[in-house]
């Protein structure tokens, strides 16, 4: 009892993390997976010197720690764009841009992926390029990349925790923040099921967008 | 047959189009929420406030540059009125600048015996706000409580300090492992979260008077049987990673040697816990951290050894060339000790006067 009335005692400070974490992945996710599908697209179809510059880009973005991205925003790029403010949204691009680079390679594979008979048909019925592209190839391509894509999402999630780097308060960080003060690891355990609970909505979310993007295969 | 197979064909055109339209729909939201997010970032993100700001601080840096080296050629005529050929020598290397800066310094009415000059507590003064840059996890110094609010004994003593100045402080959480980038960067105008003195921060940091002094003590469990350092040989002893108390353990390299094992802990909350679950024989702590935070926690629960490694004291930081502030910082400490302030913090935190200002 004395458990979980400490538990409720706390809880409107976890409560200050996960609002911080949910800031982070859904201030990132949107813009990354517009990017993702973007970039996979000009990546197939596009100007080779697009192509080649977005090969650089997924090679750093996916080559480097998130980590070590965050600080070299936060101490390089930020100050040079002026001054120590704005620590905030400069995160959110490193974070953006950070999965956009997974989601680019993901979504090229599964436009790769999409049988050629499509393409075929497209050709013989006359429908231009762009349109066959958004209309047929990448519908059936968000289909295939659809389980890669959440086991990405899932991973964003966690690794929202590194923004602490900025000082801001994520679930990690308020735990720590908690079990310093209080000399218990109840709030770890609370992070434990906190993130347990947040990761199966993603999942479920992702499950009913696969269900509708199947709906039509054999 | 054909009638049959044409309806079907037709039902799942339907379908197809409305999946279609979904699509449609879902990548419209995106598109629209990132474009709504990069216009947030861009007028939420203070970019170009931060461009003005950062602009105006570039140009008080240098002005608070040439200020100092105008104030070292302004004093050098005091004592000796016939150096002036000096004085111009001097003046030659510092700029134009030189001579505008050392008239806005003299405009600006300092107290007295101020030192080199530099206009850090001026621009503090203007702005009505210092921020001042701590460990939001280190108990008793600075740390969240239950409402998330930023409490301890340093936030006490800087909301006492501030409003001696009239001014508002501001605080802002930092990583620890590199404040000193934070303060350089002037992303903060002070240090004060229970920040060691020592001979290699000195190199970067301007500190003021300490004000609160630090032992590197051993604690071990109740009923331990090690009373003494020489008692440590062959014990498992913990203690915080790349903190003073390591600096410290150094300084007696013999007594470190004997131990059976030295763990290195992310934090001495950590360190503790694993005393608490036996895992440890000793933690060797700061005793601000251990009197202010763990021996109130669980009074009866640890015992602390007479010998210790060493003693510490405890400093604001400030940058090296903000003199002036660092001034106004030492006439506050003082003033929180003549007043008494110091002395109810004191207690309230650590249930007795330690504040050695």
């Amino acid at each position: 009892m004395e458990t979980v009335n400490y538990i409720i005692r706390i809880s409107p400070q976890l409560l200050v993390g996960v609002i911080g974490t949910l800031q982070v992945y859904f201030g990132a996710i949107f813009p990354a997976l517009v990017m993702g599908v973007f970039f996979a697209i000009v990546k197939t179809a596009g100007p080779k010197p697009l192509r080649w510059l977005l090969n650089v880009y997924t090679w750093a973005w996916r080559g480097v720690p998130l980590l070590l991205q965050l600080m070299i925003m936060k101490y390089g790029v930020l100050p040079l764009l002026g001054g120590g403010g704005g620590d905030f949204p400069g995160a959110i691009w490193v974070f953006a841009l950070n999965m956009a680079a997974y989601l680019t390679e993901i979504m090229r594979a599964a436009i790769g992926a999409v049988d050629r008979g499509q393409y075929e048909a497209c050709r013989v019925l006359g429908i231009p390029y762009w349109r066959m592209m958004f209309r047929v190839i990448i519908p059936q391509s968000v289909r295939i990349a659809l389980p890669p894509a959440c086991s990405e999402a899932i991973n964003l999630l966690k690794d929202a925790a590194v923004i602490s780097v900025i000082s801001m308060q994520d679930i990690v960080r308020v735990t720590n923040q908690i079990t310093t003060r209080d000399k218990t690891v109840i709030p770890y355990l609370c992070a434990f099921v906190i993130y347990l609970i947040l990761t199966s909505l993603l999942v479920k979310v992702f499950g009913l967008l696969e269900k509708r993007f199947t709906a039509y295969d054999a | 047959m054909a009638k049959k197979n044409g309806t079907i064909v037709t039902a799942e055109a339907k379908k197809t189009q409305k999946t279609r339209r979904r699509v449609y729909g879902a990548f419209a939201v995106l598109v629209a929420a990132a474009m709504l997010l990069a216009v947030l970032t861009a007028c939420g993100g203070q970019t170009a406030a931060t461009t003005t700001q950062a602009a105006a601080t570039q140009a008080a840096a240098t002005t608070a540059a040439a200020t100092e080296a105008a104030t070292t050629t302004t004093a050098a005529p005091v004592t000796t009125t016939t150096t002036a050929a000096a004085t111009t020598t001097t003046t030659e290397a510092a700029t134009t600048t030189t001579t505008e800066a050392a008239t806005t310094q003299s405009a600006a009415t300092l107290p007295a015996p101020a030192p080199a000059a530099d206009g850090s507590w001026e621009k503090i003064q203007q702005a009505g706000v210092f921020v001042l840059g701590l460990d939001d996890e280190f108990p008793p110094m600075g740390f969240r409580d239950e409402q998330n609010e930023i409490v301890g004994f340093d936030v006490d003593m800087a909301k006492a300090a501030a409003e001696y100045l009239g001014v508002k402080v501001e605080l802002k959480p930092v990583i620890w492992d590199t404040v000193l980038m934070s303060l350089n960067s002037g992303e903060i105008d002070c240090i004060w979260n229970g920040f060691s003195v020592t001979e290699d921060r000195k190199k970067e940091v301007s500190y003021s008077k300490s004000y609160i002094n630090s032992d590197q003590i051993v604690v071990t469990l109740t009923g331990s049987d090690i009373t003494t350092k020489a008692g440590l040989a062959g014990m498992t002893v913990g203690t915080q990673m790349g903190s003073s108390t390591l600096d410290a353990l150094d300084t007696d390299p013999a007594t470190r040697d004997s131990f059976g094992e030295l763990r290195e802990y992310a934090t001495f909350t950590a360190a503790m816990m694993d005393l608490d679950n036996k895992r440890l024989d000793a933690v060797v702590i700061d005793s601000v951290a251990f009197y202010g935070d763990f021996n109130v926690k669980s009074p009866e629960a640890y015992a602390v050894l007479e010998e210790n490694f060493g003693r510490e004291e405890m400093a604001i930081g400030v940058r090296q060339a903000d003199n002036t502030w660092r001034e106004t910082l030492n006439g506050a400490l003082d003033y929180l000790r003549s007043s008494g302030k110091a002395a109810e913090i004191s207690i309230k935190w650590f249930g007795k006067d330690v504040v050695i200002v």
